[in-house]
This record gives C-alpha cells, sequence and structure tokens, in this order.
C-alpha cells in the first residue's frame, strides 16, 4: 500500500508543479523557470520547520507567499520578454536560484546535530512528519486535501471575470488592452499566482523526500513541467491533471517493458501530441462540455 | 472633444504621420479618409497609444491623453476596433464583453472581479441585443463569421462605455446589404450619445454618414470639411484618382 500512498502524494505535488507552468501559459507564455519557485518553496518551507520549528501549514504557507514575492519581483522585468526568449530568461532564472542553492550554508545544531542547507550537499534532516507521528497514509491525505482546495479555488477563478480576462490576455494582449485591461497586472499577477503554486507544491515536495538537493531542481523538472501543460492542455484547470495524470499512467504502467520503457514512452507522447495538438483537454472540448450542460439545464427549466 | 496637435510619427526614416492637427467635435461622426498608406491606422493607433508619439500631443476632455498606456486611453473613454479582426477567440461573445465592461462606480472591485451582478448582466446583455449578437452569447468567438465578429469588436468597445468610438474600416470585406446595416448601427450610436471617428477608404459610407471628413495623404492632411467640400476638393480627387489604379 506504502507504493500506492507514495504515487498519490507524488502525484499531487505534481499537479501543483503542472498548475504553476498552466497558470503562465494562460497568459500566452511558457516558463521553463517554475522549478526555481519549487525550490524556494521547498527551502523556505523546510527552512522555517526545520530550524525555526515553525509548524507545518505556516511554513508551507510562508514557502507560498516567498515564492509569490519572488515571481512578482522577476515576473517584472521577465515578462517584457515573450516567446522563447521569456522561455530563455526564465529558465535563467531556475539556474540562478539551482546555483544559489549551492552555495547557500545555513545550518544550526538542533537538538544535537546540524540541520540546515548545507550547499550542494543538500539539506537532510528534514523529518517533520517523522517526529510528529505522521504516516504516509496521513502524508497522502494532507497532500490530497491541500491539491484539492487549491483545484477548488481554480475552477472557481476560471468561471470568474478575471479567469476570463487572464484568458483574453492570452488570446491577444493588444486586443486585451483595447478592452481597458491591465495587461502588465494580469501577466505578472499570473506569474505571481503560478510560483506560488508551485512554492506550495515544493514545500510538499520538501517535507515528502525529508532531503533537497540542489541537483533536484534542474532543467528535467522544467521540462516535465511543462510537457504536463503541453499533453495535458489549456482548456480548463483539468487539463495539467490530466497530463500528470497521463505521465504517471505512461511511467508506471510501461515498467514491465523493461529496457524498452522509455522508447515506448517517448512515442507515446509523440503519438498523443499529434492526435491531439492542443492538449486532452483543450477549449473546444471544455466549450463542447459546458454547451452540454447549458443546454441541459435550459432543457429541463424549459420543461418545468 | 478630442484634439490632435501637430502630431508627428516616424517609422525610421519614414514619416507615417506628419505634422497632423484635427480635432474631433462631441455628438458628431467624423470621418478620417485617405489612400492605402496614408497613416490612417497609424493615427488610431497613436491615439490609444499603441505607438508612441514621435512628437506632437493629444488631448481628450482637455486632458492630456499622449503618454497614457493604452487601457488607460481606454478606460478614458475612447474605443476602438481594428481593421483586421482582433476578438479573444477563446473566449464566448459573452465572455469578450464581459472582460471589456466598465465596472459601476457603486460597484465593488473585489466582487467585479468574480462575478456579473443583476445590472452588469442587464448592461452587457443590452449591449449585444444592440448589436443583434444576443442570441449568439454563448459561441466561442472563434466560431463566429466575419460580419459577427466585427459587430462583436464593435459591441466590446460598446462594453467599455465610450464616450468616443473609433472604427478602422468596419466595411472592409462585408456586402451591400451589411454595409448598410452598418451604417444603421452607426446613426443609432451617434443619436445614443457616442461620438464616432470612422476610418475608411471607401467614400461611399463615409459620404453618406460623416459631418465631418479629414482627408489624409501621406501621413498630412490634406483636405477637412464637410463631405460634399471634400469631394469637390481638386486635391483629393487628385489623390484619388491617383491610387484607384493601382488598387
Amino acid at each position: 500500500m506504502d507504493y500506492v500512498y507514495a504515487l498519490v502524494t507524488q502525484t499531487g505535488i505534481h499537479v501543483l508543479l503542472g498548475l504553476s507552468v498552466y497558470t503562465v501559459a494562460l497568459t500566452g507564455q511558457v516558463s521553463f523557470g517554475q522549478q526555481g519557485f519549487y525550490a524556494i518553496g521547498a527551502y523556505v518551507s523546510a527552512i522555517a520547520t526545520v530550524l525555526w520549528g515553525v509548524p507545518l501549514l505556516p511554513a508551507l504557507l510562508l514557502g507560498t507567499v516567498v515564492s509569490a514575492f519572488i515571481g512578482v519581483m522577476v515576473g517584472f522585468p521577465a515578462l517584457r520578454v515573450k516567446g522563447l526568449y521569456l522561455a530563455i530568461a526564465t529558465f535563467a532564472f531556475g539556474e540562478i536560484v539551482r546555483n544559489g542553492l549551492n552555495i547557500l550554508y545555513v545550518t544550526r545544531e538542533v537538538n544535537g546535530i546540524e540541520v540546515g542547507p548545507v550547499g550542494p550537499e543538500g539539506f537532510r534532516h528534514i523529518s517533520y512528519f517523522n517526529d510528529n507521528g505522521w504516516t504516509a497514509f496521513e502524508v497522502m491525505i494532507l497532500v490530497v486535501a491541500i491539491v484539492s482546495v487549491v483545484l477548488v479555488i481554480y475552477a472557481l477563478l476560471e468561471r470568474s471575470r478575471l479567469g476570463a480576462t487572464v484568458r483574453a490576455v492570452g488570446a491577444d494582449e493588444l486586443a486585451a488592452a483595447t478592452a481597458g485591461i491591465n495587461v502588465v497586472w494580469i501577466k505578472v499577477g499570473a506569474f505571481a499566482i503560478g510560483a506560488a503554486a508551485a512554492g506550495l507544491g515544493g514545500g510538499l515536495y520538501a517535507h515528502y523526500t525529508t532531503f533537497l538537493s540542489p541537483l533536484a531542481f534542474g532543467l528535467s523538472v522544467a521540462i516535465i513541467a511543462v510537457a504536463y501543460v503541453l499533453v495535458g492542455g489549456l482548456g480548463s484547470w483539468l487539463g495539467p491533471v490530466a497530463g500528470v495524470l497521463f505521465f504517471l499512467v505512461l511511467t508506471e504502467g510501461l515498467r514491465f517493458l523493461g529496457e524498452y520503457r522509455m522508447m515506448i514512452y517517448g512515442a507515446v507522447v509523440v503519438i498523443a501530441m499529434n492526435v491531439r495538438p492542443y492538449g486532452l483537454v483543450d477549449a473546444k472540448m471544455v466549450h463542447l462540455v459546458k454547451n452540454l450542460f447549458r443546454t441541459g439545464a435550459r432543457g429541463a427549466r424549459e420543461e418545468t | 472633444m478630442l484634439v490632435l496637435d501637430q502630431v508627428v510619427k516616424n517609422f525610421g526614416g519614414i514619416q507615417a504621420v506628419n505634422d497632423l492637427s484635427f480635432e474631433v467635435k462631441a455628438g458628431q461622426i467624423m470621418a478620417l479618409i485617405g489612400p492605402n498608406g496614408s497613416g490612417k491606422s497609424t493615427t488610431l493607433n497613436l491615439i490609444t497609444s499603441v505607438y508612441p508619439l514621435t512628437s506632437g500631443a493629444i488631448y481628450f476632455e482637455d486632458r492630456d491623453i499622449t503618454r497614457l498606456p493604452t487601457y488607460q486611453v481606454i478606460r478614458a473613454g475612447i474605443a476602438r476596433t481594428f481593421q483586421n479582426i482582433r476578438v479573444f477567440d477563446n473566449l464566448t461573445v459573452w465572455d469578450n464583453l464581459w472582460v471589456a465592461s466598465k465596472r459601476r462606480p457603486e460597484e465593488s472591485r473585489l466582487k467585479s472581479w468574480i462575478t456579473a451582478d443583476r445590472a452588469a448582466r442587464a448592461w452587457l446583455n443590452e449591449v449585444l441585443k444592440n448589436s443583434h449578437l444576443y442570441d449568439r452569447r454563448d459561441v466561442l468567438a472563434g466560431n463566429l463569421s466575419l460580419g459577427e465578429a466585427r459587430r462583436l469588436e464593435v459591441a466590446r468597445g460598446m462594453a467599455t462605455d465610450p464616450k468616443l468610438l473609433m472604427l478602422d474600416e468596419p466595411a472592409a470585406g462585408m456586402h451591400v446589404t451589411e454595409i448598410a446595416e452598418l451604417v444603421d448601427t452607426i446613426r443609432t450610436l451617434q443619436q445614443q450619445g457616442t461620438t464616432i471617428l470612422l476610418i475608411d477608404h471607401v467614400l461611399d459610407l463615409v459620404m453618406n454618414v460623416a459631418h465631418k471628413v479629414v482627408v489624409l495623404n501621406f501621413g498630412r492632411k490634406l483636405a477637412e470639411g464637410t463631405p460634399a467640400e471634400v469631394q469637390a476638393d481638386p486635391k483629393v480627387r487628385s489623390a484619388y484618382l491617383g491610387t484607384k489604379e493601382e488598387a
């Protein structure tokens, strides 16, 4: 069962990572730097629980808020460029964070052992769950609960005018400005919300794995996070969730192929992108489903 | 209402707009015409701060709007459409208007970001009905016909509750009956109190509806006056006859 608990926990954490890229992508931009916010959230919340003895939830919140704040700081200059240039700029940010962690030494003696991040050797003893007697099952429930709350917030925001405005900016920035929309704020805001989602995911990741290394926040994380969104689609928050589940099923389901696994894995991704070029959950599909419900509701109203 | 004062715009060595001054009076339908490449669309882009001016100034209701960013120009009360239609393809018709709708002063800012209250709904539905798009409100804008998309662009502009509406070649690609509808729409908007700045190179449309016409050629003002005066002007005739063959 522990295998299942671990899978669900990791899936939940990766949904947050996917949402983070998704939020930025809604405004029409691709970020390869969300692993930087993931790392910031992880280190900040772990430092809070391990070095300062802060309880878990406030520590997670702190990691989220610090990530969002740095998101605003990075967003203002970075979002002046677009497309491939932004992809490179955000990736550069991710590398700055990773290299910063390589020279981050903040250690302290707690209960007779030296704890805290030790540069490239990483950050050990993030033992909050163990110290407080959490079982793997309870950790899973916590992650599922937090991710569910985040998804509910996303679902509500997407029905709001703010959600429509973010999509309008993604569709056409000039037209959005001529609709009276402050495009810069919407883009920076979306970047900050995306950074917050990644920061929260990082905080959960830190406490789940108990050991952080700067190596864990490299380009591979950026690529998988973007892949979740490309495969999942931008139609709704279900897109990144579908993307994460797609890769989960692929990774775990193809284990029996042994050596051939990664080859088939790549082939399936290529096929999926050809079959559904705008992702599993694209705008047309969302609109179709919405209209089904809408006409259904209207039909029912007319009958009574 | 809208005053352009010695507006100059250079793109590199090319003078797209050169020393252009004119005024749009409140309540009027004014037209800006000229052959292709004469600087009409550039002028519109200068008014809405899509490009910065090289020199000169633009005033709207006695307020200097020269350096305001685009969204603030719009919020000051100027709406516009584009020559090549730019609706939000991935949003429904209703959402296209919703994102553009101006917040009423009594409406709370936070709440207006979340949901449309009864009054906001009523207002947007009225704009939709005026543009004959009410029945299409749940359709994705990307699935509209060309004529519908143009009407949606006008409706989106009207959702910002503008005092001045600028239409950039609204008749482009339309057939005769659609143009007749367009003329009706423009007249109705003007009668409801919206000032109109109309850009076109199709003289017929302009001559029918405009109170005043400014003619541009090579970025300069060639003539200004009533449609009849402008039509009789020999300079205008030569500018148009000279370019019509190319077109």
